[in-house]
Order: C-alpha cells, then structure tokens, then sequence
C-alpha cells in the first residue's frame, strides 16, 4: 500500500511529468490560457494516461512478453493512445461542445504528446506490476492537470500585471515555468525523507 | 524466424481490429447530430480551405453560415452555380456578384525604381520593408520580393520585372495577395463594368520627392479632379482616388486618364 502512495505522489508531484520532465510542453503552454480548459484537457489526458497505463500493461506483459515481441512497444502504445484520445475526442464532442471547441485543435494532439508515451515507456522501463501501472498512469495524469490548471490561474492573473514589452505573450509566461518548476522541486525531499 | 514474423503481424492486426471495432462502436454510440445544412453547404464549398473568407476552413465557414447567420457571399472561391444553390439552402437572395478583381497600386518596373543602397538581406518584401525598403527609394511602392506570388495558393501570381501579374483565370479573389503584401499595394475591387480603372501608385510623398525618384507615379497634380465635377477622382493626401462606384461612364474617365501626365490611371 505504501508502495502504491509512494508512486501516486511521485508520479504527480515530485517526479511530475511537466516540470521535471519536461515532457508535454507544448500543451501546458499552449492550452493554459483559461481554468476551464486547462482543467479540461487534463482530465481528458489524465483519463487518456491511467487508460493507456492500463491497457498497455496488459497487452504488454500478455500479448507482447510471451510472443518475444518486444521491439513492437513503441507501436503498440502509439496504437492504445491514438485509438483512446479517438475515443475521447468523441466522447468530449458529445458531451461538452464549449469544450470541445475550447480545446481546439490540443485534443486530437493529445495522441502525440510526448508525456503520455513517456509514460507507458517508464513503465516498461521500472517493472512496474499491474496496479502499481495504474496508479502511475492516474498520478501522472493528476500531476499534469495540477501543471495545467496552476499555471492557467497564474495566467489568468497576469493579464492584470504589468508585462515589460518584449517579455508580452511566450516569453513571461516561459519564465513563469521555470519558476513553478522551481517550486516544484521543493518538494523533492518529500520522498527521500 | 517465420514464427516471429507471423506472430507479429498477427498480433498487429489483431490489436488493430480490435481498437478499429471498439471506435467505430462508439462512433455510432457517440454520433453528435449536425445540422444537414452544415454538411450540404460544405459540399458546395470548394473545400480548397484557402481562408479568404476570414474563417479557418470551408466547414468553419459553413458551420458560421448556418449557426451564427455569416454572410454568405463571404467565400468569392465559389463557382456561380454553387454560389445560387447555397443561397437557395440559406434562404437568402443572391445579390449579382460581381467579379473581385486585385489590383496593384504601383506602377514601377524594376528598372523605374530608384536604388538608394544595395540590400542583401532576406529575399522577401516583408524584411525589405523593415530595412528602409529593400534598397529603393520609394517607401510606398512594390519591393518586387514577390511575398504575394508566395502567399497566392492558385499559382495566379507571377514577378514580371519588378511588379505582380495578375493571371485572371487563375485568381479566385481569395485576398491572400492583399494580405501579404506589408506597403498594401493590392487591394481587391468589384468589377462591374467592362473595364476598371485604378490608380496605379500608392506614394503620399508630395510631387517634387515623386517626381526625383518615380517617373511613373502619381505627382497629385490634381487634373484628373478638376476635370471631372461628377467625382470620378478625388486627391487626398498626395494621391489620387478612383470612385469606384462611378465607373459606368468609361468615355469621360477614358478623356481623364489620358490627361494624366503621368499615365498613372490604369485600367483591368
């Protein structure tokens, strides 16, 4: 059990997928304009992750392992995840048309973001068994929402401060990465201690 | 070896039918009703998603037409039989549409264009124009990098000698050329009548500065204004302006323009 808390709160804050792996960049700066959508995709990708997490182990370790076929992973996953954001492109378009439209064009890139394939690699990469799978793929995703939907509240702030010229649009909103990025190795410690 | 083969490519497929059956069961599940009008119109677009029309492709046009009421004239892409059935599913009359034709407010060949320092930099007009103007004196007037020839998606554009052609079977009016052009050199006018005069020059220098560096540009010399009361012409800051609205009485404007000294009111 305490194994499993362990990779919950590694996969999502320590370790988080965003700020210290820097994998997913390109939606965690391009969708955090607003709370709502970047609340949004993250659940979309945190469903996406704990689903692809899932599935992957299983074919892996029972379709994959057992026939030798282990250099077909990389396929393999890029399948799950593609037919998955699939599924979930259609399942957002039905129920939240406002939020299908928000996310424009980031929720068919949710197949090509590259913390979702990282995922299903570092679980390969560690062993992980079935379970402990699950809850990294639900802590990584958890760990990008809080990416997300913090650095869209800083966002939404800043249209309030005052930006020096050249710093406007990417360029603060880089630096303001970095230092949440910052903060969040603060939190380092709390595994090893 | 062969065992490894066989047993790859069957589990891929497999997998692979099983994630295909698995979506298009949810497809059908998950099917989100769109209003039939939507697609029809979509049909009848040209489906090029050029962007003319201000709209990211020609379903978000569609989907605008029906849901939020857009003008349906907006896509100029359109052939005129499509154009009368779109109307008839809007609902709307078609007002006659008239051609839209692009027209380059510049007149000056290469050779007319007087250097004031060699530019090497990017080849495009957009970096001339930051750099005091790729080399010309001329601040108004075509840098001739060709960022329109690039911009246009119908290959209707060609460099000749420093200024755009226009070929017209090519263009559609899609507005790309107006777009990239950074001095606003082209703009695009409804020709209603056989001919359309324009004014080929877009300089609000005044007329000694035009005269010393532009043999063929227009010196605001006021002549085309005065002689026609009716308004065909009006100078306002330093250059003359075509009344495109009155061009139906092509005799007079034909009188003006060859009193213009220096043939800077040209016709398409």
């Amino acid at each position: 059990m305490k194994e499993l808390i362990l990779i919950l709160i590694a996969a999502s804050i320590t370790n988080n997928f965003v700020l210290t792996y820097f994998l997913g960049i390109c939606p965690f700066i391009g969708v955090s304009n607003k709370i709502e959508s970047a609340a949004g995709l993250g659940i979309a990708t945190t469903f996406v992750m704990t689903m692809a997490a899932t599935v992957t182990w299983l074919i892996y370790h029972y379709i994959l392992t057992p026939f030798n076929l282990m250099f077909l992973q990389y396929v393999t996953f890029i399948i799950v995840i593609a037919s998955f954001v699939q599924f979930v492109e259609m399942f957002i378009r039905k129920v939240s048309p406002p939020l299908y439209k928000a996310l424009g064009i980031f929720l068919p890139l949710i197949t090509t973001n590259c913390a979702i394939l990282g995922l299903t690699l570092f679980m390969v990469l560690r062993d992980y068994s079935f379970l402990e799978s699950v809850i990294f793929g639900l802590g990584a995703g958890i760990g990008f929402t809080l990416a997300l939907v913090l650095m869209a509240s800083m966002r939404e702030e800043l249209v309030f401060s005052e930006v020096p010229e050249p710093l406007k649009g990417a360029g603060i909103t880089l630096i303001m990465a970095g230092m949440l990025a910052l903060a969040f190795m603060g939190f380092g410690g709390i595994i090893s201690g | 070896m062969n065992n490894l083969m066989l047993s790859s490519v069957l589990s891929m497929a497999g997998l692979a039918v099983l994630f295909a059956s698995v979506l298009a069961f949810a497809d059908k599940k998950l099917k989100v009703k769109e209003d039939p009008r939507v697609d029809e119109i979509n049909h009848l677009l040209p489906g090029l998603n050029c962007g003319g029309c201000g709209f990211l492709s020609c379903h978000d046009l569609a989907e605008h037409i029906v849901k939020e009421g857009a003008d349906p004239a907006r896509c100029h892409v359109i052939s005129n039989e499509n154009r009368e059935k779109l109307f008839e599913i809007v609902g709307a009359e078609a007002a006659a549409a008239y051609p839209k034709v692009p027209l380059v407010h510049c007149a000056a060949r290469s050779e007319n264009k007087e250097p004031v320092a060699e530019y090497s930099g990017t080849r495009t007009c957009r970096s001339a124009d930051l750099a005091f103007g790729g080399g010309m004196r001329c601040e108004y007037g075509c840098t001739g990098f060709g960022d329109c020839v690039d911009a246009c998606p119908f290959g209707a554009l060609r460099m000749e000698n420093g200024l755009p052609e226009v070929d017209m079977q090519k263009c559609t009016s899609c507005g790309k050329c107006v777009a990239a052009c950074p001095r606003d050199i082209i703009s695009l006018q409804e020709k209603k009548h056989e001919k359309l005069f324009y004014v080929a020059c877009s300089s609000r220098d005044g007329a000694p500065r035009v005269r010393e560096i532009c043999p063929v540009g227009c010196i605001a010399c006021g002549i085309c204004e005065k002689l026609s009361p009716e308004g065909f012409f009006k100078v306002t800051d330093n250059l003359s302006h075509p009344d495109y609205s009155k061009q139906d009485r092509r005799e007079e404007i034909e009188k003006l323009r060859a009193k213009c000294p220096t043939k800077v009111i040209k016709e398409v």
